[in-house]
C-alpha cells in the first residue's frame, strides 16, 4: 500500500471522533485541507514550517481527533442544555434520531416530576442510592479477596502442598524438614517448591538502643524467586549457606527506618547475632497470610516485618532445632509449610496425584516416621482465603436481598406515580403513542433512577470500602488489599443499569393495558387498568416482604449462633486477667538461670499491688494456635506411628489457678517437681476420658519419645476451649517449666481490680526486672476471647444491619402502598361512614389488608428460607438452620411491623370527615 | 501538547472557546443585536476579518489567517470547521450555492461568505477592539497613530 493510502485510511479514522453529521458536512473538506496540507508540507502555512512530515502530520491528526471528540462534547452539552435554543447547522441524520429527541423529552419529563415531588424523589435515590451503593462496596471485597490474583507473578500456578495426617483427620498439616527436602527433590510436576516455617517467630532485634520484638518468618532462600518477586531494593536470599540475611517489609522499613535506601547492606542485632539487611519487599507484597499458617504458631499476628533464609545444616539449622543429636534433619516433627509452582499445563489433580506417589516413598523408605502421612495439594489462594469464602458469599447475598427489596421499593413507588398520572398516560395513548413509546418512556425513568442512585451510590460506596476496611477484624486474609477500583465501578454500573430496569419492568408492563377511553371518562379515580396494577403492587409487596423476611432469619441465625458461641464456657474465667508474651533475655542461657529468672519475676509480679497471682504456659487459649507431640503410655506398646497425638504446653507458676481453669483429680505443678525431681505432667480431662476410659490417669506413666524419660501423671484438669470457643477440646499434656525449656513465654496475671488498668504498672515493672526484657500483645484476656470472634462479628454486624435495613424498607414499602390505597378509597370510605360504618372498623379493614399482604409474604419468605438456610449451616453455631424460634420470632416480629405501617394511614382514614370525603365525587 | 489543554478546555467550558462566546444569548430571538455576540472569539473574528475581502473556502481562510498574523495566530482544520459551523448555525456567514466563475483555483471547494448580519459582529467587534486600543494608547501602553512600530505590517 502506498503511504498516501495509509494516510487516507488514518484520516478516516479520525474523522471518526466527530459527530456523524458534522462529518457529513465537513469531512470531505477537512479531507482535502488535509492533503494539501501533506503535499505543500514546508511551503504550506508558516505553522506547519520547521517540521519534519511525519511528525507534522501525526500532530495534525491529532489536532483532528481532540477537535472531533471536542465536537462532539459540545454537540452532546449543547443537547442537553440549550436543546432549543439555537437551530443547529447539522440536524441529527441516520435511524436513530428520532429516538435521541424522544429520550431527552423523557428525560425532561422525568425531571419535571421529580422537580414536583422532591421528597419523594430524594427518598426514592436515597433507597437505591443505599443498595447500590452497599451492594458495589460488599462486591469490592468479595471481588478483592476471593477473586483478583494474589500479588505473585503468574499466581495461580502457585500450589500449597502439605502432609496429610490421615490418622489424625488432618489433611493440612505441616511438614517435617525431611520430608520438605523429599518432596522438594522427588517430585515430577512442580517447577519449584520453597518452604517456610508453619508460624510467624518473635524476633528480638536490636537497631540503635534497647531491643524490640519484630514479628520474623523463616522462610527457604529461593522463595522469593518462586514466588515471582524481587525485592524493591537490594537483592533477595542468594541462598549461600552460612550467611546471616534478612529482607524487611516495606512497612517495616517505613516505620523503622524512615524509608532509607541505605538500609540495604546495614547489620543489626538478632538475639545477639549480627544479621545483615539485604533487601525491601514492595509494599503489596504479602507473604504469607495467615490462613497459609499450619496449625501451630506462637502468635495470630500475620504482618511479617522481617524474612530470614532457612538453612538445613549450620550452626542456624541446629538454632532452629532442624537437626536430630546425630546431625540428621528431624523427620518426626512437622513445622513446614510449602509453596510450589505447578509447571505450566498442569493442573491441581496432577500435582495431587504426584506428590502422593512421593509420599507413599517416604512411607515405605520410612516407616517409622512416616506411616500414615500423606500429602495434600490445594491452590495457594484456596488456602488464603478458603475459609472466608463461605461468610462472604453469605454476605453477598444478604446485600444482594437489601438491593433487591430497595428496587422493589422504589418500583412500588414509581408504580404509585403512575396511578397518579394515569391520565396523562391515557391522554398519551388517545394521542396516538404506541405501546413501544410508553415502554421507552417507563424504562427511560427507571434507568434515569437507576443511574442517579447509582451515582449517589458510588460515592456511598467509596466510603463503604473504605468503612469495611476499618471495620473488618485484621486476620480476614487480604482486607487490605481492598480498594473501590474499576472493578466495582464497572460492576457498580452494571448493578445501576439492572436496577434501573427492574423498577421499569412493571411500570412498563401496565402502561401498556392503559385503555384511555375508559381512563379519560372516569373521573379522577383511577380504576382502570387498576386490577392488575393493583395486583403488580400487592405482588411487590408481597415479594418485598418475603426477601425481608428470608434475610432477617438469616441475621437472627447468625445472632442466636454468636449469643450461644459468646455464652460458651471456655473452662476459665476470662474477666480480670491481663495477658502478654515476651522474651526471656538472651543472657540466660543455662536452664538454671532461666528458673532463677521465672522465680524472681513471678515473685515481683505477684508483689505488685492489685495482683492475685501469676501464672504463664506456652500457649494461650483464644490467642495462639497448638503444638502437638505423639505420646507413649506405659504398659501399652504400639509402634510409633501409632502413638496418640497430644496437644503439648507447659504451665509456669500458679498457670492453673490464675486461669481459673480448677482442677478436677490429683494435684497441680508445686515448687518440689524442679529439674531434678522425677517428670510429672497434668492432662485436661479430654485426655483423660480419651486415653484412659474408665481409669484413674493419676500415676499413669508417658512419654514422647523413645528415649526420652517416663513422665507421671499427677492430677486432671478441666477442659479449655483453646484455639476458637466453637472448638471441641482436644487432649492436652501439661509439663512444668521447671522440667523445660519456655523462652517466648505468655504470661497471664489475675488482678483484683480492672485488669486494664494493670498495663502501665506491668510495662514499668518488666522493664525494672529487665532492660532486655520485651512485653508485647499486652492485652486483656477479655480481648482476646473478644479478637477470637471477631471475624464472625464482622459478618454478623453486617448481615445483621441488612437485616434491620431490609425491615425498614419493607416497612417503608408496606406504609406507601397502604397510603395509597387510603387515598385510592377515600370516596368508598367516606360512603361507608355516612352510611354509618364505624371508624374502628374502616381502620380494621384497612389494617387487615395491609395484614393480607404481610402473611402471604411470611408464608412465601418462610418457605424460602427452609429451602436456604441450610445453606448456611458452616456459618452457625448450636443452633439448627431450621430453627424454630428463629422462624417463628421473625414473622411475628415482620407482621407487627408491618401492623404499625399499616396503621398509620388506616388512622388518617378512620379521622375522614365523610362530607368532606363525598364533595370530590 | 498544547490541544491537549485545548480540548479539555472544551470539555468543561461550554460553550467551547471556538464557538462563539454569544452562544449562551439569545441573539436570535427578537431583533438581531450585533452586541449580542460579542465579544468574539480571536478565531472567529480572524475568519469573519478574512471572509470581509470576499468568499474564501476552508484552506484559503486558513492560509489567510495564518499569513496575516505572522503565525500568531494558526489555524487548524478540526479548529477552522468547527468555527465555521459556529458561525454557520448563528448566520453570521453562508455558504455560496455556487461557485465562483473565475479566479480560484478549485471549483469543488464550498465557499463561505460573510452575511449582513457577519459584517455587522465583525464591525461590532472591530469597533470593541478599536475603543480598547484608544484606551490602551491614552494609557500610554501603546505608541499613538502613526509612529513606527516594529509590529506594524509593511
Amino acid at each position: 500500500m502506498k503511504p498516501s493510502r495509509w494516510l487516507d485510511v488514518a484520516l478516516s479514522l479520525a474523522l471518526l471522533a466527530y459527530p456523524r453529521a458534522f462529518r457529513r458536512r465537513f469531512g470531505d473538506e477537512i479531507r482535502r485541507d488535509f492533503h494539501t496540507l501533506g503535499t505543500q508540507g514546508t511551503s504550506g502555512p508558516q505553522h506547519t514550517q520547521g517540521k519534519s512530515g511525519t511528525s507534522g502530520t501525526v500532530d495534525t491528526l491529532a489536532r483532528l481527533i481532540a477537535a472531533g471528540f471536542a465536537e462532539r462534547f459540545s454537540a452532546i452539552s449543547r443537547w442537553l442544555f440549550w436543546p432549543t435554543q439555537r437551530q443547529h447547522l447539522y440536524v441529527p441524520t441516520g435511524r436513530r434520531h428520532m429516538f435521541w429527541d424522544t429520550l431527552r423529552s423523557d428525560v425532561q419529563h422525568t425531571l419535571r416530576l421529580a422537580r414536583k415531588s422532591p421528597v419523594v424523589s430524594l427518598l426514592t435515590i436515597l433507597t437505591l442510592a443505599l443498595g447500590i451503593g452497599a451492594t458495589s462496596a460488599i462486591f469490592a471485597v468479595v471481588d478483592s479477596v476471593l477473586v483478583k490474583p494474589l500479588p505473585y507473578a503468574d499466581s495461580d500456578r502457585l500450589v500449597s502442598v502439605w502432609s496429610d495426617a490421615t490418622r489424625q483427620g488432618r489433611p493440612r498439616n505441616t511438614i517435617s524438614p525431611a520430608n520438605f527436602r523429599d518432596f522438594q527433590r522427588m517430585n515430577q510436576t512442580l517447577d519449584g517448591l520453597e518452604g517456610y516455617f508453619s508460624f510467624v517467630t518473635p524476633f528480638e532485634m536490636a537497631i540503635e538502643g534497647p531491643s524490640e520484638v519484630v514479628v520474623g518468618m523463616w522462610v527457604t532462600p529461593r522463595l522469593f524467586d518462586l514466588l515471582g518477586r524481587t525485592p524493591l531494593i537490594g537483592r533477595a536470599f542468594n541462598g549461600q549457606a552460612g550467611t546471616l540475611e534478612a529482607i524487611i517489609s516495606y512497612g517495616f522499613w517505613q516505620r523503622r527506618f524512615g524509608g532509607d535506601p541505605a538500609v540495604v547492606g546495614r547489620t543489626v542485632q538478632v538475639a545477639n547475632n549480627p544479621i545483615t539487611i539485604v533487601g525491601v519487599m514492595p509494599h503489596d507484597f504479602t507473604f504469607p497470610y495467615g490462613s497459609m499458617l499450619g496449625p501451630s504458631g506462637f502468635t495470630r499476628a500475620t504482618a511479617v516485618e522481617v524474612w530470614a533464609p532457612i538453612a538445613f545444616e549450620g550452626p542456624v539449622a541446629t538454632l532452629n532445632r532442624m537437626l536430630t543429636a546425630q546431625g540428621q534433619l528431624v523427620r518426626g516433627t512437622h513445622w513446614f509449610g510449602a509453596v510450589g509452582r505447578m509447571k505450566p499445563g498442569l493442573t491441581v489433580a496432577q500435582v495431587q496425584a504426584d506428590m502422593s506417589t512421593v509420599a507413599r516413598q517416604l512411607e515405605q523408605s520410612y516407616p517409622e516416621t512416616n506411616a500414615g502421612w500423606g500429602a495434600t495439594v490445594v491452590t495457594v489462594l484456596d488456602q488464603t482465603v478458603g475459609n472466608v469464602r463461605a461468610p462472604l458469599l453469605v454476605l453477598l447475598t444478604g446485600v444482594a436481598c437489601v438491593l433487591l427489596i430497595a428496587a422493589v421499593n422504589v418500583a412500588n413507588l414509581v408504580l404509585a406515580g403512575s396511578v397518579a398520572r394515569q391520565r396523562e398516560l391515557a391522554t398519551r395513548v388517545a394521542l396516538g403513542a404506541g405501546r413501544a413509546r410508553m415502554i421507552q418512556q417507563a424504562l427511560t425513568e427507571g434507568l434515569l433512577l437507576g443511574v442517579v442512585g447509582g451515582l449517589a451510590g458510588l460515592v456511598l460506596a467509596r466510603w463503604g470500602v473504605a468503612a469495611l476496611v476499618a471495620l473488618a477484624p485484621p486476620d480476614l486474609p487480604r482486607v487490605q488489599e481492598v480498594t473501590p477500583d474499576v472493578r466495582m465501578l464497572a460492576i457498580t454500573v452494571a448493578i445501576s443499569v439492572l436496577t434501573g430496569v427492574l423498577v421499569a419492568l412493571l411500570p412498563a408492563l401496565t402502561a401498556l393495558r392503559v385503555a384511555p377511553q375508559a381512563a379519560l371518562q372516569e373521573h379522577s379515580r383511577g380504576t382502570t387498568g387498576g386490577t392488575l396494577r393493583n395486583r403488580a403492587r400487592a405482588g411487590l409487596v408481597v415479594a418485598e416482604i418475603a426477601l425481608a423476611v428470608t434475610l432477617t432469619i438469616g441475621a437472627g441465625l447468625l445472632i442466636r449462633s454468636f449469643v450461644s458461641l459468646l455464652s460458651v464456657n471456655p473452662g476459665f474465667q476470662a474477666d480480670h486477667l491481663l495477658t502478654w508474651q515476651m522474651n526471656l533475655p538472651d543472657r540466660l542461657r543455662t536452664q538454671n538461670e532461666r528458673i532463677e529468672f521465672y522465680r524472681e519475676f513471678l515473685t515481683r509480679m505477684r508483689a505488685l499491688p492489685g495482683v492475685i497471682s501469676v501464672g504463664g504456659t506456652t500457649r494461650l487459649p483464644l490467642g495462639s494456635t497448638g503444638l502437638t507431640t505423639f505420646i507413649d503410655i506405659d504398659g501399652r506398646p504400639r509402634p510409633t506411628a501409632e502413638w496418640p497425638e497430644v496437644q503439648f504446653r507447659r504451665a509456669i507458676g500458679d498457670y492453673f489457678q490464675t486461669m481459673g481453669i480448677p482442677v478436677i483429680r490429683g494435684r497441680t505443678f508445686a515448687g518440689t517437681d524442679g529439674p531434678t525431681a522425677p517428670p510429672v505432667c497434668v492432662v485436661n480431662q479430654t485426655l483423660a476420658a480419651r486415653l484412659f476410659p474408665g481409669e484413674d490417669p493419676v500415676g499413669k506413666r508417658v512419654r514422647n519419645g523413645q528415649t526420652q524419660p517416663w513422665i507421671t501423671v499427677i492430677g486432671v484438669i478441666g477442659d479449655i476451649k483453646h484455639g476458637a470457643l466453637e472448638e471441641t477440646p482436644e487432649p492436652e499434656m501439661y509439663v512444668s517449666h521447671l522440667q523445660g525449656q519456655v523462652v517466648s513465654p505468655y504470661i497471664v496475671l489475675r488482678t483484683s481490680g480492672e485488669a486494664a488498668d494493670m498495663v502501665d504498672l506491668v510495662r514499668a515493672e518488666a522493664r525494672a526486672i529487665d532492660r532486655d526484657l520485651p512485653v508485647y500483645r499486652l492485652q486483656t484476656m477479655e480481648t482476646v476471647r473478644s479478637e477470637s470472634v471477631a471475624q464472625r462479628r464482622f459478618i454478623l454486624v453486617l448481615v445483621a444491619s441488612f437485616g434491620v435495613l431490609a425491615l425498614a424498607l419493607a416497612a417503608i414499602g408496606v406504609y406507601g402502598v397502604m397510603s395509597l390505597l387510603v387515598s385510592e378509597r377515600t370516596q368508598e370510605v367516606g360512603v361507608r361512614l355516612a352510611l354509618g360504618a364505624a371508624p374502628a372498623d374502616v381502620m380494621k379493614t384497612l389494617v387487615l389488608q395491609a395484614m393480607r399482604f404481610a402473611l402471604a409474604g411470611i408464608v412465601v419468605g418462610v418457605a424460602m428460607s427452609l429451602v436456604l438456610m441450610p445453606l448456611l449451616r458452616a456459618q452457625l453455631y448450636a443452633v439448627q438452620p431450621r430453627d424454630p424460634l428463629t422462624l417463628a420470632g421473625v414473622p411475628i416480629a415482620l407482621m407487627l411491623v408491618a401492623a404499625l405501617a399499616a396503621l398509620m394511614p388506616a388512622r388518617r382514614a378512620m379521622r375522614l370527615n365523610p362530607v368532606e370525603a363525598l364533595r370530590y365525587e | 501538547m498544547r490541544w491537549i489543554a485545548v480540548s479539555a478546555c472544551n470539555l468543561f467550558d461550554t460553550p467551547p472557546v471556538y464557538v462563539l462566546k454569544a452562544y449562551r444569548l439569545k441573539a436570535h430571538m427578537d431583533r438581531f443585536r450585533a452586541e449580542a455576540f460579542l465579544p468574539l472569539t480571536p478565531v472567529a473574528f480572524e475568519i469573519l476579518l478574512a471572509l470581509a475581502d470576499g468568499e474564501q473556502h476552508g484552506y484559503s481562510i486558513m492560509r489567510e489567517v495564518s499569513d496575516r498574523s505572522s503565525g500568531a495566530i494558526t489555524l487548524h482544520p478540526g479548529t477552522l470547521y468547527r468555527a465555521l459551523a459556529r458561525l454557520l448555525e448563528s448566520g453570521l456567514i453562508d455558504e455560496l450555492d455556487e461557485r465562483p466563475a473565475t479566479g480560484h483555483d478549485d471549483g469543488r471547494r464550498r465557499y463561505y461568505r460573510l452575511t449582513e448580519r457577519g459584517i455587522a459582529v465583525a464591525r461590532a467587534e472591530a469597533e470593541r477592539l478599536a475603543s480598547q486600543l484608544t484606551a490602551a494608547r491614552n494609557r500610554k501602553l501603546l505608541r499613538p497613530v502613526g509612529a513606527a512600530s516594529p509590529r506594524t505590517r509593511t
